[in-house]
């Protein structure tokens, strides 16, 4: 399998990615600096999470003019796979890869803590591939601004064409996103942004091993 | 040179949280004339311009392509005569 990670000045979770994708694959993946002006030929392309730029501006607002933004929008319509998490998430949204945005947590608050996610049923997309529509997943989250925010015609065209990958349980939305979207998809199922981290939920000193779930549903699919 | 004010602010129908807490703030604080607040941001741009018009057009494409998230967000430009 070939996958690389950008890596912004401020990424944080890169390494936790690269970590996770090799245990699970035994692939190492290609890390990617953001000056690069070309990305090779891969399945798939992970933008992690962090504080790139030290989310001046708006979070991920100047990572998305980063050099490597025109080859990461070459790859996806190639048909190559992303996977936004996190500020990883808040990139893609600034890039216009993925549909709405995101705001300020609803009470203001950064929130950090392991989280419970439904699993939604989705159009077929690479990243729900492991998992079944209704499934528990157990992933942490840690964010400031992974409010989920779009207009009511949006939220139904979400609905309606399968895209919403992640929802929080109604009654423990962390940050106040419409509808309580915790994961979205593009319209072609092959761009996935989340808050919460499936990179942190793998080892068996991680709270949850979750993300190994995730991880292997997408890697079988990127391998098949 | 020219010296442009942009002022951005979020869009009303789009929750702000922070307006909201301020707000209250200060109401608590005994303010109780005080309906609301808002709570925005201004960005100075200074140009190497002379044409008002050119200036003002530059700036928005700059608004639109980097400084204002125009989904929830809305912004104004002037210049600014004083300098």
């Amino acid at each position: 399998m070939r996958a690389g990670v950008i890596v912004f000045p401020g990424s944080n979770c890169d390494r936790d990615v690269i970590i996770a994708l090799k245990t699970i694959s035994n692939f190492k993946p290609k890390i990617l600096w953001h000056k690069e002006t070309e990305i090779p030929n891969l399945d798939l392309v992970v933008v992690p999470g962090g504080f790139s730029f030290g989310d001046y501006l708006r979070c991920g607002a100047i990572a998305a003019k980063s050099p490597i933004i025109n080859s990461l929008k070459d790859h996806a319509s190639r048909g190559g796979s992303v996977l936004g998490i996190c500020n990883g998430f808040q990139i893609l949204i600034e890039t216009k890869l993925l549909p709405g945005t995101l705001i300020t947590n609803k009470n203001l608050n950064f929130v950090c803590k392991d989280i419970s996610l439904i699993t939604q049923k989705t159009r077929p997309s690479p990243f729900t591939n492991g998992l079944t529509p209704g499934d528990k997943v157990n992933f942490p989250i840690a964010h400031n601004d992974g409010n989920y925010f779009c207009d009511d015609e949006l939220t139904k065209k979400l609905h309606n064409e399968g895209q919403i990958a992640f929802k929080y349980s109604p009654n423990d939305n962390p940050n106040g996103s419409v509808d309580n979207i915790a994961g979205v998809l593009s319209e072609n199922g092959r761009i996935l942004g989340m808050m919460p981290h499936p990179e942190r939920a793998i080892e068996n000193f991680h709270s949850s091993q979750d993300g190994k779930l995730f991880f292997n549903g997408l890697i079988k699919h990127l391998l098949g | 040179m020219i010296k442009v004010v942009l002022e951005i602010f979020p869009k009303e129908e789009v929750l702000d949280p922070e307006t909201k807490i301020v707000t209250k703030s200060l109401q608590d604080l005994g303010f109780d004339k005080l309906k609301e607040i808002k709570l925005g941001k201004q960005i100075l741009i200074y140009l190497n311009e002379q044409d008002k018009e050119k200036a003002l057009e530059y700036s928005k494409q700059m608004c639109e392509k980097l400084l204002v998230n125009t989904i929830i967000q809305d912004y104004k430009v002037y210049i600014d005569e004083e300098k």
